[in-house]
C-alpha cells in the first residue's frame, strides 16, 4: 500500500467512521434503542448505558471531525494527493 | 558582469556567491538563536543535500539526458518531483538527494535548480509531511492511559470503553501521520498501519475486553511496523 493509497484509506475509514456514528446517534435518539459493545441499549430499560453510549459515540464524532476537517491532518490529506 | 565580459566567469561568480547566499539561511538563524546551553538548528539547500550526503545518499545532478533515470532513483515529495521535472525539460539543471530527510523533526529536501546559461539559481527546501503532533513519550502514556480506561470501562462504564476507543483512534490518527511522514523502502507496511485505523474504530462495535484488545493490540501491530519502517533494512 503506498502513502497515497494509505491517506485514501484512513480518509475513507474517518468518513465513514462520521457517517455510521452519527447515524447511530440519531436512530438511537429517535428510536429510544441504541447498539453498542454487541448489544441494544434501551432508554426505558437501563437510561445510564443508553446515555453513556450516546455520549461515547458523541466524543467520537468530535474527534472524527476535528481529525476529518480539522487542520492538525493536513499531512493526510497532502500524501492523499499523491 | 565580468569586467572581461567572460561568461563562464559570470557564471561561476553566480554559482559560488548562489552556494554561499544558500549557506546564510541556515547560519543566520543558527547564530541568532542558539544559546551557550541550547544551540539551534537551521536548515537549507546546501545544508540539506550536505547532510544526504553524510548520510551516504547518492547526491544527483539532473539534466534533459539522465532525467528518466534520476526520477526513477529518486523519492522526494510529489510536488518537489513534479517542480524538478518541469524545471528540467525547460533546461534548468537540479541538484537533489535520493531520499528525504528528518533532520531534528524537520522532514523534507533541499534541491538547488541552476541555469546554465545565466548561472541564476533557486536554492529551495521543502517539507511536505509534519509528521504527527503527538510527541512518542506522549503516545505511550496516552496509550496506557487509555488501555486502563478502557479495562476499567470494560468491567462498570460503556463511557469509559467509547472514551479509550477515541484516545486509540486519536493514536492511530498520530500514527498514520508519523508513516506518511517516513521515507523508507519496504512495501506492505501501509496496511498494517492501515488495520490498526481499522481497528481503533472496529473496537468500539466489539464487546466488553474484546474491544479493547482489538484496538490496542492493532496500535500495537501499527507501532511494530513503524519500528520495522524505521529500522536499518528498510532505509
Amino acid at each position: 500500500m503506498s502513502s497515497s493509497e494509505l491517506a485514501n484509506f484512513v480518509i475513507w475509514v474517518m468518513n465513514f467512521g462520521i457517517v455510521i456514528l452519527t447515524c447511530l446517534v440519531i436512530y438511537g435518539c429517535v428510536k429510544k434503542k441504541i447498539y453498542g459493545h454487541g448489544r441494544w441499549h434501551y432508554y426505558g430499560d437501563k437510561s445510564t448505558q443508553y446515555f453513556q453510549i450516546v455520549i461515547g459515540y458523541s466524543i467520537m464524532i468530535a474527534v472524527l471531525c476535528f481529525f476529518r476537517f480539522g487542520t492538525i491532518a493536513e499531512g493526510i490529506f497532502e500524501a492523499a494527493k499523491g | 558582469m565580468d569586467k572581461d565580459n567572460k561568461a563562464q566567469k559570470r557564471l561561476n561568480y553566480s554559482q559560488m556567491v548562489g552556494g554561499r547566499y544558500s549557506a546564510m539561511e541556515h547560519l543566520v538563524p543558527e547564530q541568532m538563536f542558539s544559546t551557550d546551553d541550547a544551540p539551534a538548528q537551521g536548515i537549507s539547500a546546501v545544508k540539506a543535500i550536505s547532510i544526504a550526503n553524510t548520510q551516504g545518499q547518492k547526491i544527483w545532478t539532473i539534466n534533459q539526458a539522465n532525467l528518466d533515470v534520476a526520477m526513477a532513483e529518486i523519492n522526494l515529495n510529489s510536488e518537489t518531483e513534479r517542480e524538478i521535472r518541469n524545471s528540467v525539460n525547460t533546461g534548468k539543471v537540479v541538484t537533489t538527494h535520493e531520499q528525504r530527510l528528518n533532520f531534528n523533526g524537520w522532514i523534507g529536501e533541499g534541491y538547488i535548480i541552476l541555469d546554465p546559461e545565466t548561472g541564476a539559481g533557486a536554492y529551495k527546501i521543502a517539507g511536505g509531511g509534519n509528521g504527527g503532533f503527538l510527541d512518542s513519550d506522549d503516545a505511550v502514556g496516552l496509550g496506557f492511559a487509555g488501555f486502563v480506561i478502557g479495562v476499567i470501562g470494560a468491567a462498570f462504564s460503556s463511557l469509559l470503553v467509547l472514551i479509550a476507543a477515541a484516545i486509540a483512534l486519536i493514536i492511530a490518527i498520530d500514527l498514520v501521520l508519523n508513516y506518511l511522514a517516513l521515507s523508507h523502502k519496504c512495501e506492505g507496511l501501509g496496511y498494517i498501519i492501515g488495520l490498526a485505523v481499522l481497528a481503533a474504530l472496529a473496537g468500539i462495535f466489539t464487546a466488553g475486553i474484546g474491544s479493547i484488545l482489538v484496538m490496542y493490540t492493532g496500535l500495537l501491530a501499527g507501532e511494530g511496523a513503524m519500528a520495522v519502517a524505521r529500522s536499518k533494512a528498510c532505509q
